[in-house]
């Protein structure tokens, strides 16, 4: 496109002032100049007509009657005029009667004179009829002419001569331009100034409004612009830029609302699919080895099996009541739907529900009682408390991996006030800051960190506004969380149940309640301030210290015994962050569900551990979960294969939950392993895959 | 069709008739005019019709040589140039001759001749003085021509005139008036001066000049022709003689004539005048013009 090029407005006002300017003074000047010019020749001519008319006659009558005295005054008052150098008068014989020079010449040295002679004439209506009373002639009575004045008789009485000079003619000329070239340059000037002022006075507001309607264009947000103004039509463009940026701001906020509501709904639907999935493929394992307990009549292993998969079916029960409300929510239709609830009942629910998730984290302690020992009848929503309530218990089990996590309840001024306390990673003041600040709506920037829904603290904030209680946190980087809930409610005491504070009955834990009563009893003072220099988070960290020191792989522990490497069968190594996955494939790997006892494994909870692992042993099969905090399966991937003495020839299993992993990142799944597997794995599936990889073993 | 038109075209029929009967009949008088003219021709006819007893015919100058046979007993002459006709032609010098509208220089003094002159008597102009001076004892200026004894005649009667003081200078035809007027004025603190009508002393330009010196030096300057008071020429008043005063005295001096068989006098100058004032210039040289109007006249 050939664009013309474009002057600023200020060019554009500069040229037509000086456009202007230039048509208002030129002709002006031209004109002055040409007057100037005409100036002498008029003055002559206006010379010339002066004294034909009334200088004619007072002269010629001077001269007539011999009045020197007249003839003196006649040219007293011819000679000033300023090109008149001399005035001479003569009679009609030529002699001189008188003479007169300009004084304004005295002193100067006049070189240019010029001469010029006028005739006197006397001249009279008096005719010598008259002379001698001739009544005859010219009969003048009534006659149409009576009153004309007519001359009748002219008579040469002398003459007048001019001395003239253009020597101060020319120099007045001159002085008449120069003057008015001043008076123009003084105009223009005034002209300049005025503009300048004019400009100035909208020079910024035109700046502004330019730069403002560019921000616009480029798409910023939030642009206003200063209404203030002395020129009407920049304020009224000002107040109709801040309209238009006014309604892009408000088109902008529905954007980035349906945005954010989109995101969030993607996030979810991802999420969900992950926590929704892995339950699920739980299930299908744990039902197949219970199947197979069942079907080699290990009644007793097959219950406990069994009590996994309710203990999975009640989390994704929570998951699906938790999407249902939060939708309600959303929606705004969610309803309060109290009943009257046994605390116990309750909490008893929570215990179990979390108690086996709790356990699988061997070094983790889960305490679930009432603070005075007394329960009550509670008038509550039941399923939107336990959504409050299993979010807070879920974080804290998340994001604690060895100590406590404990849940204390009381009923006290009618409130229902849970605290949940855990020794986890804690959070900073910022973090504790932006969870407070209670989200409009669900976070949109859920970042899998941790296998979990990651909008916990959205959703206790949304129901706990609901349900118009509060929730506030204390934390302290390194040395846990402490979450308090207060939920309202309406209340009423029963009879003490003695079995509120009792142990879990359940032993379903098998190996892993065994590993944890080894481990140190935890004191966690729920009275005392939760501050990190306090004895007992001192006593916490120890304890972390004593278990960490325990060995470097704790994992390992959940090994029957350690490998026995040796060239004669097959080493697989497992790496997953979530325990209870791993409790299904050490029973999927176990010699009895494998039907051989070649099958060396090896299980890891962090990549970290597994590289350590990899670096002292070589592995024929690694199988890797790909969610992981972190180092994800891929990024482990992609160091192995980085690494020579790393097992990059061993056989490589990615093993995922998730339906909907990016192309970009499958492609390099693709490349970087053998195979990708989805979780949820039968007994079938790993006796496949090692048969497999005994195949390429002895290839 | 004007009044003046009707009146010539019925005094081309009189004379027609006159001039045809001229042969058969017999005209005491004739009126010659220098050629026929409307306001003339009135003037003559006015003239030969006067008399009831006598006959008149009004002749031009050609008509006249070309018929005249001496049958006339008196000639009335109107105009300059037919006075010089006349007075060329020697077969008339023992007929009268009654001359009018006639300058002075043009009239010769001998028996059988008489003039009628329209110059201004002098008794009537000092009378006008009088009337537009009247508080003072006027001291009034007169020029007049050196060979005039008319004038000089008529100074010297006059100036034994009560009231009043009039000087007199007598010019020569080289003398220049006007150059002589303000030394005149000055020299004898005039308040008034008398124009007479005089081609001698007098031209077109000295006599504007004179007006301009009186003027300046605010003395009244009376005059004798209209002409000279009216459109600012610089004359303050005039005591003038009209075509109808002269006329009459024509028409009585030819009544006269036939009754006495003579002329009473070889000259005579009307008795009353009109009188025309310039107000406004009056007014600035301090004369009372009161008394006058347009139609103002007065006697000797």
């Amino acid at each position: 496109m050939n664009r013309k090029k474009l002057l600023s407005f200020k060019a554009w006002l500069g040229i037509t002032i000086v456009t202007i300017s230039a048509t208002i003074y030129a002709p002006i000047l031209l004109l002055v100049y040409q007057e100037s010019e005409n100036l002498f020749s008029s003055e002559i001519e206006d010379v010339h007509s002066v004294i034909s008319s009334s200088l004619q006659n007072s002269l010629s009558y001077a001269i007539e009657t011999g009045n020197s005295g007249l003839i003196q005054t006649t040219i007293d008052s011819v000679v000033p005029i300023s090109f008149i150098y001399s005035v001479t008068v003569l009679d009609e014989h030529g002699n001189a009667l008188a003479f007169k020079k300009n004084p304004i010449y005295d002193g100067l040295v006049i070189s240019e004179l010029k001469s010029n002679e006028i005739a006197i004439f006397s001249r009279t209506t008096i005719d010598s009829s008259i002379i001698d009373n001739d009544l005859l002639t010219d009969n003048l009575d009534g006659h149409p002419l009576e009153n004309k004045l007519e001359y009748k008789v002219k008579k040469l009485v002398g003459y007048l001569h001019i001395t003239s000079t253009t020597y101060l003619t020319k120099k007045r000329s001159y002085n008449v331009v120069v003057q008015s070239i001043a008076l123009s340059v003084l105009f223009a000037a005034i002209s300049f100034l005025v503009f300048l002022a004019v400009l100035r006075s909208i020079n910024k507001n035109i700046a502004d409004l330019i730069e403002s309607v560019k921000r616009l264009a480029n798409g910023e947000r939030g642009v206003t612009l200063s209404e203030k103004s002395n020129v009407r039509e920049i304020s009224v463009f000002a107040s109709s830029l801040n309209s238009v940026a006014a309604n892009l701001e408000k088109a902008w906020q529905e954007i980035d609302s349906h945005e954010e509501i989109f995101a969030v709904k993607n996030n979810i639907l991802q999420i969900a699919a992950h926590e929704l999935r892995t339950p699920i493929a739980s299930l299908k394992t744990y039902l197949d080895i219970a199947m197979t307990f069942e079907k080699n009549n290990r009644h007793s292993e097959a219950t406990t099996t069994l009590k996994k998969c309710f203990s999975d079916i009640e989390s994704l029960d929570r998951h699906v009541t938790s999407i249902l409300a939060l939708s309600a929510l959303e929606q705004g239709v969610l309803k309060q739907n109290n009943n009257w609830i046994n605390s116990k009942e309750l909490f008893d629910d929570l215990d179990r529900q979390f108690k086996v998730k709790c356990n699988s984290k061997i070094e983790l302690s889960w305490n679930c009682a009432s603070m005075d020992g007394n329960d009550y009848e509670l008038l509550i929503d039941y399923d939107l408390v336990s959504i409050v309530l299993s979010n807070a218990i879920d974080n804290a089990i998340k994001y604690t991996e060895r100590g406590l996590v404990d849940v204390q309840y009381q009923f006290i001024n009618n409130e229902l006030q849970v605290e949940v306390r855990d020794t986890g990673i804690g959070l900073t003041e910022d973090q504790i800051n932006v969870l407070m600040t209670k989200p409009k709506q669900l976070q949109n920037d859920i970042k899998r960190k941790r296998d979990g829904w990651g909008i916990g603290i959205a959703t206790m904030h949304r129901f706990t506004d609901f349900l118009n209680g509060s929730m506030s946190i204390e934390s302290a980087i390194g040395f846990g969380s402490r979450v308090l809930i207060i939920i309202p409610a309406k209340g009423r005491p029963i009879s003490k149940v003695s079995s509120l504070n009792a142990p879990a009955t359940d032993s379903a834990i098998g190996e892993v309640a065994n590993a944890k009563a080894n481990k140190p009893p935890l004191n966690f003072d729920t009275k005392q301030p939760y501050l990190p220099a306090n004895k007992a988070a001192a006593k916490i960290s120890e304890g972390f210290v004593a278990a960490q020191d325990g060995g470097p792989h704790s994992i390992d522990s959940l090994t029957n015994e350690r490998p026995n490497h040796s060239k004669d069968g097959i080493n697989v190594l497992l790496i997953d962050n979530e325990p209870q996955h791993l409790q299904q494939m050490k029973v999927l790997l176990s010699e009895e569900f494998l039907r051989r006892s070649d099958v060396r494994s090896t299980f890891c909870a962090k990549p970290i551990d597994a590289i350590r692992e990899l670096e002292e042993t070589h592995y024929d099969l690694l199988i890797i979960d790909y969610h992981m905090p972190e180092i994800d399966g891929l990024q482990l991937l992609i160091f192995i294969d980085e690494q020579e003495n790393l097992c990059r020839e061993s056989y490589k299993v990615i093993l995922t939950a998730d339906a909907n992993i990016p192309a970009g990142v499958k492609t390099k799944m693709d490349l970087l392993s053998d195979r990708i597997l989805s979780k949820g794995l039968t007994g079938s599936d790993v006796r496949n895959l090692i048969r497999q990889v005994s195949m390429k073993v002895v290839n | 069709m004007s009044k003046r038109f009707f009146k010539s075209t019925l005094f081309w029929a009189f004379s027609v008739v006159l001039m045809l009967g001229s042969n058969s009949t017999f005209a005491d008088y004739a009126v010659v005019i220098p050629k026929h003219s409307p306001s003339i021709d009135e003037i003559a006819s006015q003239i030969a019709t006067a008399l009831p007893d006598h006959k008149g015919i009004v002749l031009d100058k050609a008509e006249f040589k070309r018929i005249y046979k001496g049958q006339f007993n008196l000639i009335v002459t109107i105009g300059k140039d037919v006075l010089e006709a006349v007075n060329n032609e020697a077969t008339l010098n023992d007929v009268p001759v009654l001359s009018a509208f006639t300058p002075r220089q043009s009239f010769q003094l001998r028996d059988h001749r008489a003039a009628i002159f329209n110059d201004i008597n002098l008794s009537i102009q000092i009378k006008l003085i009088k009337k537009l001076l009247p508080k003072t004892t006027p001291r009034i200026g007169i020029f007049y021509p050196q060979s005039s004894v008319f004038f000089k005649k008529q100074i010297n009667l006059v100036s034994r005139t009560e009231g009043i003081f009039l000087i007199s200078a007598a010019l020569a035809k080289s003398d220049n008036a006007a150059k002589m007027i303000t030394n005149f004025i000055n020299k004898n603190d005039l308040d008034a001066f008398v124009f007479i009508p005089s081609s001698e002393i007098y031209d077109p330009h000295s006599l504007a000049a004179i007006f301009y010196s009186l003027y300046r030096n605010e003395v009244a300057a009376i005059v004798y022709s209209p002409k000279l008071v009216k459109n600012g020429v610089g004359g303050a008043a005039a005591a003038t003689f009209d075509k109808k005063i002269v006329t009459q005295t024509i028409i009585d001096e030819v009544n006269s004539f036939y009754k006495l068989g003579r002329f009473r006098s070889p000259f005579f100058i009307p008795k009353i005048a009109n009188i025309v004032v310039n107000q406004k210039l009056s007014r600035s040289i301090q004369l009372d013009v009161s008394a006058f109007t347009n139609e103002s006249q007065i006697h000797e």
